[in-house]
This record gives C-alpha cells, sequence and structure tokens, in this order.
C-alpha cells in the first residue's frame, strides 16, 4: 500500500514538474542587466551596454515620435532603419533618471528594421537610438518637448 | 495580468503587435491616498519565438510606459507558424500567450 501511495506521489510530484516547466519557459530568460538599468547618464548606459566601441552618427534611422507630448507617461515612438542584419535596438532617453529605456535584440527570423513602443519620458530632452547592425554600432536622436514628465 | 497579441502576414512578412497589461511602477511614484511610494514593479525581460526558436529578446525598464506595447516584423513566416511570448517582472512574476499564424 505504502509503495503504491508512494509511487502515485512521486508520479504526480513529477507531473506537476513538467507542466511547471512547460508553461513558464523561465529558462527563456537570460539575466538582466541590473546595473545598466541602474545609471542615469546616457554616455556611461551606452559604456555599459556597448563598452568603448565606436559608434557613428546614421542618417539611415528614423526615429518617428510626435514633436511634443503633453503627457511624458506615454509617448509612441517608431524606430526604423535601412540598415541590414540588424542585431539589436537601444532606446535611451537624455534625461531620465534612468536612461536606458529598453534595448530589443532580434534572432533568425526577427526583423529589426522596424521597432514599434511606448516610452515614458522625465522631461523635454532627446532620444538616442543605437541600432547594432553588421557587428557596427550607428546612433541617431530626436528631440521632443514634454511638459509633464512621466517617470514618477 | 495578461497579454494580447496581433498578427498581420503579408507575403511572409507578418507584423507581431503586442500589448502586455503590468503597471511597470517606476519606485518614484507616491500613493496619492497614503503619500508613501509604490515600489518597483516592472517587466524586466520579454522573450518572443517562433517554432520554438528565439527570433526577440528585450530587456526593459520601467521607462517603458505602463501596459508596455510594442510591434516588429518577422521574415519569412507561413500560415500555422507558432509564435510564443513571455515576459518576466522584477518579482518573479511571469505570463505566456502562444498563438498560430493565420
Amino acid at each position: 500500500m505504502i509503495n503504491r501511495r508512494s509511487l502515485i506521489k512521486s508520479a504526480l510530484a513529477s507531473l506537476t514538474l513538467v507542466k511547471v516547466g512547460l508553461f513558464f519557459p523561465i529558462q527563456a530568460f537570460a539575466a538582466w542587466p541590473k546595473k545598466v538599468f541602474s545609471l542615469e547618464s546616457p554616455n556611461e548606459a551606452l559604456i555599459e551596454l556597448f563598452g568603448v566601441r565606436r559608434i557613428t552618427a546614421s542618417n539611415r534611422i528614423s526615429i518617428e515620435m510626435p514633436p511634443g507630448a503633453e503627457n511624458g507617461a506615454i509617448i509612441p515612438i517608431t524606430v526604423k532603419t535601412g540598415l541590414e542584419n540588424v542585431k539589436s535596438i537601444s532606446l535611451i532617453a537624455e534625461k531620465n533618471p534612468i536612461a536606458l529605456l529598453g534595448q530589443f535584440t532580434f534572432r533568425g527570423k526577427g526583423n529589426g528594421e522596424y521597432l514599434r513602443s511606448r516610452i515614458k519620458l522625465a522631461k523635454s530632452s532627446h532620444v538616442i537610438v543605437v541600432v547594432e547592425s553588421d557587428c557596427e554600432l550607428y546612433t541617431a536622436k530626436q528631440y521632443i518637448e514634454v511638459l509633464k514628465g512621466g517617470c514618477d | 495580468m495578461s497579454i494580447k497579441i496581433r498578427t498581420k502576414t503579408k507575403a511572409g512578412i507578418t507584423i507581431v503587435s503586442a500589448m502586455l497589461r503590468h503597471p511597470m511602477e517606476t519606485g518614484r511614484r507616491k500613493d496619492p491616498d497614503t503619500e508613501e511610494l509604490i515600489p518597483v514593479h516592472h517587466i524586466t525581460e520579454i522573450s518572443c519565438e517562433l517554432n520554438g526558436e528565439n527570433v526577440m529578446t528585450a530587456v526593459i525598464g520601467a521607462g517603458i510606459s505602463t501596459n508596455p506595447f510594442f510591434s516588429f516584423y518577422l521574415n519569412d513566416t507561413k500560415a500555422d507558424d507558432i509564435l510564443m511570448l513571455s515576459w518576466l517582472d522584477n518579482l518573479g512574476n511571469t505570463d505566456t500567450i502562444k498563438t498560430a499564424l493565420k
């Protein structure tokens, strides 16, 4: 009896493990880079992300944002680039308490030539975009007027 | 918390639009009633897979707006490809959605 009961118990336990593994694919996540998300200075954030690699200004990156926003909490942003083999797009706010808004990395069939999102800005400032393409780094920036800060 | 996902495919190129329901608290906002700071609570990572292969990973902070929205393109897709999107937040909460492309 006891043997059978413990057998059932362990069978159930292993079933639960399989279920957790299937529905919570934690292993899909790499570690979140805590340090870069603590930095206020855009330059320090860039060094933390890319080291001392050269970043070249490019007119092949377009940043679409409204020219001004009453509320800095929800600002639509669209990044388009004609650069090829885009590996990542990083969004950085010039004057937020934390500079890095997010870094999006594309692989395989993921196409990094277009990205649309919504960001928070604390005050009127530039938004800096860095695109990693063919192992080179390119950047562009766009200014936006913000009436009410969206970072509180 | 939930995920809404929309896809549209034309000539093998799919646009994926996703909206994740999440407060994205910066840790600097005060509760209007108690005047106390609301603790940091935001999504940290997003992962998107097509047929089990990673196509997009994002690391984000609280500088992405409440209820994060994003859209991007996938190349060479076909009907019935399986798209999976998951997120993880700083408190260890997670959510996943799976959908088949039309």
